[in-house]
């Protein structure tokens, strides 16, 4: 026992004392492997109509995309539209000459809607398949574990999860949100509410960190504009069955209520409230009708608002970008694909986006390789985007300071079973005063 | 000091890790990473062997403690500004206090009971860490900056790569070591009466329950320190670490590797980081071949692969 | 708030009704074979799910469905037993590790087959009544008279047929009964079957209440074990203990946040487990008296 005791500190001193000679001056640098390609500089500062090479085919060494989706646990319905959208960028992007004409490669790998499964597939993409950035989840867990990691290992990353700390306190400069965050939907929401539905709410929220934020911000703001929250009430996040929980807590003065619901819940939810308040008009957090046959939600669905970054359905908003990008995808008018699955382009779209918004950055900064981050990293921060086939959800910006995204926010409402585009809340009623400065972060190595 | 073969065994997959691993890891990247997690479960499923595998408590409930020693590791240095060790330290503190209080009253209970109110509690522990989100960070979890490992005269970062591969190896190794010695030992050899016929034990005038409740403290105090281990490696904590999942994990690495061999634990472990990294992407549903892996053991080779091994080689 | 009081109490018989088919499942799988059946939450998903794959994909009416559902859940595990647990019934340590397989597997086939999506399952009787002043939903009380009516018949079938006889036999004394003559691979395959049902009917029941999404077998896997325990393993004991526990927490939720109304409910029946178990009260009586 001691022997083997005495072998392995032995083996240990060497190998350190070895190391410790040897170790390089500056930690935390990983090797970056320079490539070479064709790489043609278009000189798009402010993203416009991106001009489509036609003529010359993907060439060079790939530019390789890793994806971490959530295709199992409690988030696996939006992880099958993400995978989606992203299979079919990728054949697009690459018949038109690939991105600074070099073809893109995907790697998907599955974060079990797990933080920590993310995060070590975070570092598996990085090291063993070499991307070159990563597109993220929407399960708002593993962006916040993934998020010190990408600046760890100099890889931009793309979140899609909601909590408004990823652009704030949990972010930093690697980090990018191509959708709407907590905070913004709650400021843009906050406008249409008191103009458009009442100034006397209850705020209805799932019992875990999504609904809280919600709870906390729709207050904020409702209030900040002269409205009341006279009611916040929590419904276990597990259990479905939420009727006990509101029977008797919406005071009879509330005009209206404001929903953060999960999955699990939404339809309970529904059903309790149209028992304890039939026809009460409703303010849904964004995507709380993911997954949901909105047919069958009969009297439920009275006097139902969604606000949605991007509507699920295509009427009302046929803009010819629109029209196209559902084509691609494969959806029809209700964003059900071809095998009759449920496809949350509210979530989509942004996957969408976020990698056109790379190629303009990449071609713009002349990048390379994940050495030349920081002169791509400048180039998105403060990058505007127009309506287009790229960014098909609308004119939007990628605030400098906190790479938030800021865009329109929609409301829908459910109308004949059916949602359909109600109102628009312009960019400038959903942006906030940011919490944080990216831009005076120094870069990694 | 005669080395039987098995110790021989040991020091050269101890050497491989030290040395094998880091070099290969410079041709093959992804293997250093997904080594210091393989030896992160490592130390949590010798922890839990030594409950499961060495006295025959099944818990299934240790993501408690897994959690806790995450947490104690993640609040100290966020908002006590401790340093590494002492960060660790406060990590296992909370553990051990833990697992003295609930163990002093579980581990009298029957086998069946004592599973059941160790699913209870670590839902309560689950449940709480997600309700004190100002804490915890809830679900979406909290974020740190490790401190680096000062040892007096140096100083070592963990963001560096051979670094943190190293101090994760370090930890098992030492945790390898103080196993091994109290398996053993006097007590280890209580552990073993225990598993082989309980009843008897208290005949021969031993306390079955001291066995057991040291056991169950002890493999507390590894589990925990596993949890701050990984909060370590991916700079992150959430209350999904106290979710059930991670109280299967450790059963899943024993019975695959081998219960009650120590190693087993790892070699399980190992097996399932390989399919989390390699299966996972091109079969999301991979776990089906776990459940089957699972049942399949428990027909045909009940002893997990190491057990199974260990019998067909007849080393001591 | 008080006003809600005698609603949120009814609401949590309901809820105890519920609870009680699955932990009666649970508890005469044990009873009969000490297997701690982690996979339970799982057959209870994998029913709920069935009796929405048989009511939409194949437009059967929600009786149909459910019977079927049912049906295909207790012959699927009678199967289950024969093949995997057999050998192995008795030993708690090892069916639990069997368990656990199954567990995984059935979850994994759910979001095969099911997807991530969530879906309400259709309420065979639609509409509200007034009871209490509160509009209550027509299907709860449908699905409490339900419940009652499957719990007494399997009173019925335990207490009253020979079968239930050498079920309860075999849950007292399995090598006694095996020695009277009871076939005790025939009464395990129908005991797993039984029990595996009674799982699947619970989470029919329920799925029109709550929403039928592949994981929903968590929550109600934790109450149903903490319900078994709490009532010492016996039939009777189940029952009570579900009749606690779900209005316990229903009525909690109305004075404190959910979490913390369930964190304390099972904080009480831990301490209730505990204390019983460990003869606590009695051997600190003992130590007075030295």
């Amino acid at each position: 026992m001691p022997l083997v005791l005495g072998v392995i500190v032995a083996v240990v001193v060497i190998g350190v004392a070895a190391y410790a000679l040897t170790m390089p001056s500056t930690p935390g640098t990983t090797t970056t492997t320079t490539t070479t390609g064709t790489a043609t500089t278009t000189t798009t500062g402010t993203a416009t109509t991106t001009t489509t090479q036609t003529t010359t085919t993907a060439a060079g060494e790939p530019i390789k995309i890793g994806c971490i989706f959530n295709l199992t646990g409690s988030n696996a319905t939006y992880g099958y539209t993400s995978s989606a959208v992203v299979n079919v960028l990728k054949d697009k992007i690459n018949a038109e000459g690939g991105i600074a004409g070099r073809p893109i490669e995907l790697y998907i790998e599955d974060d079990e809607s797990n933080a920590s499964v993310g995060a070590e597939k975070f570092r598996k993409l990085v090291e063993f398949n070499d991307v070159d950035f990563i597109l993220g989840t929407v399960w708002s867990a593993t962006d916040v574990a993934c998020a010190p990691i990408a600046k760890e290992t100099n890889t931009i990353y793309w979140s899609y999860g909601s909590a408004t700390t990823i652009t704030s306190e949990g972010g930093n400069r690697y980090v990018f949100r191509m959708s709407t965050n907590v905070r913004e939907e709650c400021k843009a929401a906050s406008t249409f509410a008191m103009e458009q539905i009442g100034t006397k709410w209850a705020s209805i929220v799932a019992d875990f960190s999504f609904g809280w934020s919600y709870e906390a911000d729709f207050k904020t703001y409702i209030e900040e504009k002269g409205g009341e929250v006279l009611a916040q009430i929590r419904v276990p996040a597990g259990t479905a069955d939420v009727l006990p929980y509101l029977v008797g807590k919406i005071p009879a003065e509330v005009e209206a209520v404001q929903l953060t619901l999960n999955l699990g819940l939404i339809m309970p939810g529904l059903t309790a409230l149209n028992i304890v308040k039939p026809n009460i008009p409703k303010l849904g957090s964004c995507y709380i009708l993911s997954g949901v046959d909105t047919t069958q939600l009969g009297d439920l669905g009275n006097n139902l608002y969604v606000i949605t970054s991007y509507p699920q359905r295509l009427p009302g908003y046929e803009t010819d970008a629109n029209v196209e990008f559902r084509e691609l995808l494969g959806v029809d008018e209700d964003g059900i694909d071809s095998n009759g699955r449920w496809m949350g382009l509210p979530y989509g779209w942004a996957v969408w986006e976020s990698v056109w918004a790379m190629k303009e950055g990449i071609e713009s900064s002349g990048w390379q390789s994940k050495a030349d981050n920081p002169a791509l990293i400048q180039a998105l921060e403060g990058m505007e985007y127009q309506e287009s086939l790229e960014h098909p959800q609308g004119d939007k910006i990628l605030r400098a300071e906190d790479h938030q995204c800021f865009t329109t926010v929609y409301i829908e409402k459910l109308v004949d079973g059916k949602t359909s585009v109600f109102a628009t809340v312009p960019m400038e009623d959903a942006i906030y005063t940011p919490t944080v400065d990216f831009t005076t972060e120094a870069f990694v190595g | 000091m005669i080395c039987g073969k098995k110790t021989l065994l040991e020091i050269i997959v101890l050497i491989i890790l030290a040395l094998g691993i880091p070099i290969l890891g410079t041709s093959i990247g992804g293997l250093v990473s997904l080594m210091s997690t393989a030896l992160i479960y490592g130390v949590y499923a010798m922890g839990y062997d030594i409950l499961y595998g060495f006295t025959h408590q099944t818990s299934y409930g240790h993501s408690l403690y897994f959690g806790l020693g995450a947490y104690g590791f993640l609040i100290s240095v966020r908002s006590l500004n401790l340093g590494f060790f002492a960060a660790l330290l406060v990590g296992i503190i909370l553990v051990t206090i833990f697992a003295i209080a609930i163990g002093l009253f579980t581990v009298r209970l029957s086998e069946s009971y004592f599973v059941i109110t160790t699913i209870i509690l670590v839902w309560i522990g689950y449940y709480l860490a997600m309700n004190m989100v100002n804490i915890t960070g809830g679900d979406d979890g909290l974020s740190m900056t490790v401190p680096p490992i000062s040892l007096g005269f140096i100083e070592f970062s963990i963001y560096d790569p051979l670094v943190s591969y190293f101090t994760f190896f370090i930890f098992f190794v030492i945790s390898l070591v103080i196993l091994k010695r109290l398996v053993s030992s006097h007590l280890g050899k209580l552990f073993i009466a225990i598993r082989t016929n309980p009843n008897r034990v208290e005949f021969l005038g031993y306390n079955l329950f001291y066995g057991k409740f040291i056991a169950y403290v002890v493999s507390a105090i590894f589990t925990g320190l596993a949890g701050a281990l990984l909060a370590i490696t991916f700079r992150y904590a959430s209350a999904s670490y106290f979710a059930i999942n991670y109280s299967v994990l450790p059963i899943i690495f024993c019975v695959m590797g081998g219960a009650g061999t120590l190693w087993g634990g790892f070699l399980g472990a190992i097996i399932y980081l390989l399919f989390l990294y390699f299966v996972s992407a091109s079969w999301t549903n991979y776990l089906i071949i776990f459940g089957i892996i699972l049942i399949a053991i428990v027909k045909f080779a009940p002893k997990g692969i190491l057990g199974t091994l260990k019998k067909k080689i007849k080393v001591d | 708030m008080l006003e809600s009081l005698p609603f949120s109490f009814f609401n949590g018989l309901i809820w105890a009704l519920i609870i009680s088919i699955v932990a009666l499942g649970l508890s005469i799988i044990f009873g009969t074979m000490r297997v701690v059946n982690v996979a339970h939450g799982e057959l209870y998903a994998t029913g709920a799910i069935l009796g929405f794959i048989f009511a939409v994909d194949y437009n059967l009416n929600f009786w149909l469905s459910m019977a079927l559902a049912v049906a295909v859940v207790g012959v699927m595990c009678a199967i289950l037993e024969k093949i995997v647990y057999r050998e192995y019934e008795g030993k708690v340590r090892t069916t639990l590790i069997l368990s656990i397989g199954l567990a995984l597997i059935l979850q994994q086939v759910a979001l095969i087959i099911f997807g991530g999506e969530v879906a309400l399952m259709k309420a065979p009787v639609e509409g509200y009544i007034l009871l209490m002043g509160q509009a209550f939903p027509i299907y709860r009380l449908v699905a409490a008279a339900m419940s009652i009516c499957f719990l007494t018949a399997m009173w019925y079938f335990l207490f009253r047929t020979s079968v239930g006889l050498s079920i309860r036999a075999t849950m007292q004394d399995r090598d006694m009964a095996a020695g009277l003559g009871i076939n005790i691979d025939r009464i395990s395959m129908l005991t797993f079957g039984i029990g595996g049902a009674l799982a699947a009917l619970g989470g029919v029941i329920a799925s029109p209440i709550i929403s039928v999404h592949y994981l929903m077998g968590a929550d109600i896997l934790t109450i149903s074990f903490i319900v078994v325990i709490v009532g010492q393993l016996s039939l009777k004991g189940a029952i009570m203990a579900a009749f606690l526990f779900a209005p316990l927490e229903n009525v909690l939720a109305l004075f404190v946040q959910p979490i913390i109304a369930r964190v304390i409910s099972f904080v009480i029946m831990c301490i209730i487990v505990v204390i019983r178990q460990t003869n606590l009260v009695s051997r600190i009586r003992k130590e007075r008296i030295k």
